[in-house]
């Protein structure tokens, strides 16, 4: 059976500092209406998809 | 030197008025005499751009032209990687930052026929918005010593005003394309996330850093952003999107264009002449046909909020080795904000990406409903004085830091287009600028507002005395 010591933790909450503190705060807050759907790559799509910018005069790479 | 544009030294050297020898050397001679008190170059490649310079020349003697940009003396932010020279990054380490191929963006202006002068200075991993760097000197800004130049491509913007080259390259994770252009009175593009590949560029935040031109004028700025953009393979995130040739559109008369003055964070707490420089440029677009008018957009708090989540969390990860190992070597600002991505969790990382994602398409479905462009302030106060910039506490200096970038950095959370670009000048002489924000991937339309602006305001004609 694996076991780990009880503070070993990746990201060090337990020294965190107080600007990280708020920033976690501000996350939290901000966070919970956030559909379950979301994901990151929502960004780039949102990004592509804009349908009103038309390629039409452009040239390919 | 100082007089030239891209556009005006192209058509001379393609009508043999100039060459690319004659320009290069005159360049080198500039920086050389001064420079030291401008301090915008760490490495000056003076013998790599003649020889470069002299096979360019050959080329046109043998009827053979690369186009717009042969012959055209550019420099480079010493973050992006250049074949035979090193990349410090602005740290103490000459050699910080090594990648296994040239940087895409300048080997693209190379092919179009640009003769690198050398590697520009900046801030210290690019953290940070005044241009004050502890290793390779404070980059003083042309139009008034002792005052910021604006960063992190401090050097960029000011070897441009400063006359020592016609264009840059800089990168942009909260501003640092369009802070230092707006300092110093040129004109620097932010392109849509993806337009430009990153590739062979120190990253600094993968979801925020941007790759963009600086240049004198805006169709200088669009002739580099001509031969950059486009899909690279080597950067994933680069779009498969086809590039416009943005040269032949600024002329397109900008009547009937709507332009979006927001109301609500982009014009609170300003400095008085900034507000009013803005306001002005709006004017100058109204009389030129554009429908300008006021408007609310989604708040942009949160996501500012947000973008420092993820710039704090991507860059200390990147930087862990730099700020764990030799700490004692950074800047107090600098590793005071890098310690802080340290102790952001997973968690709230990705919850910070998520956010992102939905408030992006938030704000892109109601901003530009209402608008094809929206005007904002680049800077909340022309360039303050470096020492008081860089004076108090560390947490105080990061602060300060957050402020002066407040008006870009949302719009490297959205990842859409913003021109930054000249509007006046303060009382006792500093540059007031403000941003043209496109649609995504709408370059065109941002860099045609700003050239039908240029054109009408003049002020491009006026130029720092430093000889």
């Amino acid at each position: 059976m694996l076991s780990f010591p009880p503070r070993t933790r990746m990201s060090e909450p337990d020294r965190r500092s107080p600007a990280a503190t708020d920033l976690a705060a501000a996350i939290a807050r901000l966070a919970r209406e956030l559909a379950l759907a979301e994901e990151p790559s929502g960004f780039v799509a949102a990004l592509d998809n804009d349908p009103d910018v038309r390629d039409a005069r452009e040239h390919s790479v | 030197m100082s007089d030239w544009t891209i556009t005006t030294l192209s058509r001379a050297i393609a009508a043999r008025q100039v060459s690319p020898v004659e320009v290069t050397r005159e360049c080198l001679a500039r920086i050389e005499k001064l420079d030291p008190s401008v301090r915008s170059f760490i490495t000056v490649d003076a013998e790599g751009a003649v020889a470069a310079a002299r096979e360019l020349e050959a080329e046109l003697a043998a009827g053979l032209s690369r186009g717009p940009l042969h012959g055209i003396p550019l420099a480079y932010k010493d973050l992006f990687c250049v074949r035979g020279l090193p990349t410090s990054c602005g740290t103490k380490t000459r050699e910080y930052f090594a990648s296994d191929c040239e940087c895409t963006a300048v080997s693209r202006l190379r092919e179009a026929g640009a003769v690198t002068l050398g590697k520009l200075n900046m801030t210290e991993l690019a953290l940070g918005p005044f241009g004050d760097n502890p290793h390779h000197g404070d980059v003083q800004n042309p139009w008034k010593r002792g005052h910021a130049a604006g960063g992190s491509s401090s050097g960029s913007a000011a070897a441009v005003a400063a006359g020592f080259v016609v264009g840059a390259l800089g990168s942009d994770t909260g501003g640092s394309v369009r802070l230092p252009a707006a300092c110093c009175g040129v004109v620097g593009l932010k392109p849509t996330y993806g337009r430009v590949s990153r590739a062979g560029a120190m990253p600094l935040s993968w979801s925020m850093d941007h790759v963009g031109p600086l240049a004198r004028t805006v169709m200088d700025g669009a002739l580099l952003l001509g031969a950059i953009a486009g899909h690279d393979r080597l950067d994933a995130t680069s779009s498969r999107r086809g590039v416009p040739y943005y040269e032949r559109v600024l002329d397109t008369p900008v009547e009937g264009v709507r332009v979006g003055l927001p109301e609500n964070y982009y014009f609170e707490e300003l400095d008085a002449e900034v507000d009013a420089g803005v306001r002005a440029a709006s004017k100058v677009l109204a009389d030129l046909g554009a429908e300008v008018a006021p408007m609310r957009v989604p708040d942009p708090l949160p996501l500012v909020e947000v973008c420092n989540v993820i710039t704090r969390a991507e860059s200390a990860a990147i930087h862990a080795r730099l700020v764990r190992e030799r700490p004692h070597e950074l800047g107090p600002a600098v590793r005071a904000r890098l310690e802080v991505g340290l102790h952001i969790s997973a968690h709230d990382y990705l919850q910070a990406l998520r956010l992102r994602a939905r408030y992006t398409r938030e704000f892109v479905a109601r901003a530009f409903t209402a608008a094809d462009v929206l005007v904002v302030p680049v800077i909340p106060e022309p360039a303050p004085a470096l020492d008081a910039a860089k004076a108090g506490t560390p947490d105080e200096i990061v602060r300060r830091m957050g402020s002066f970038s407040r008006l870009t950095r949302p719009f490297n959370g959205l990842g859409l287009p913003a021109l930054a670009m000249p509007c006046g000048f303060s009382r006792d002489g500093r540059p007031l600028a403000f941003q043209v924000v496109g649609r995504p991937f709408d370059e065109a339309t941002t860099l045609r507002l700003g050239h039908a602006y240029e054109r009408a305001a003049g002020w491009v004609a006026r130029r720092p005395a430093l000889d």
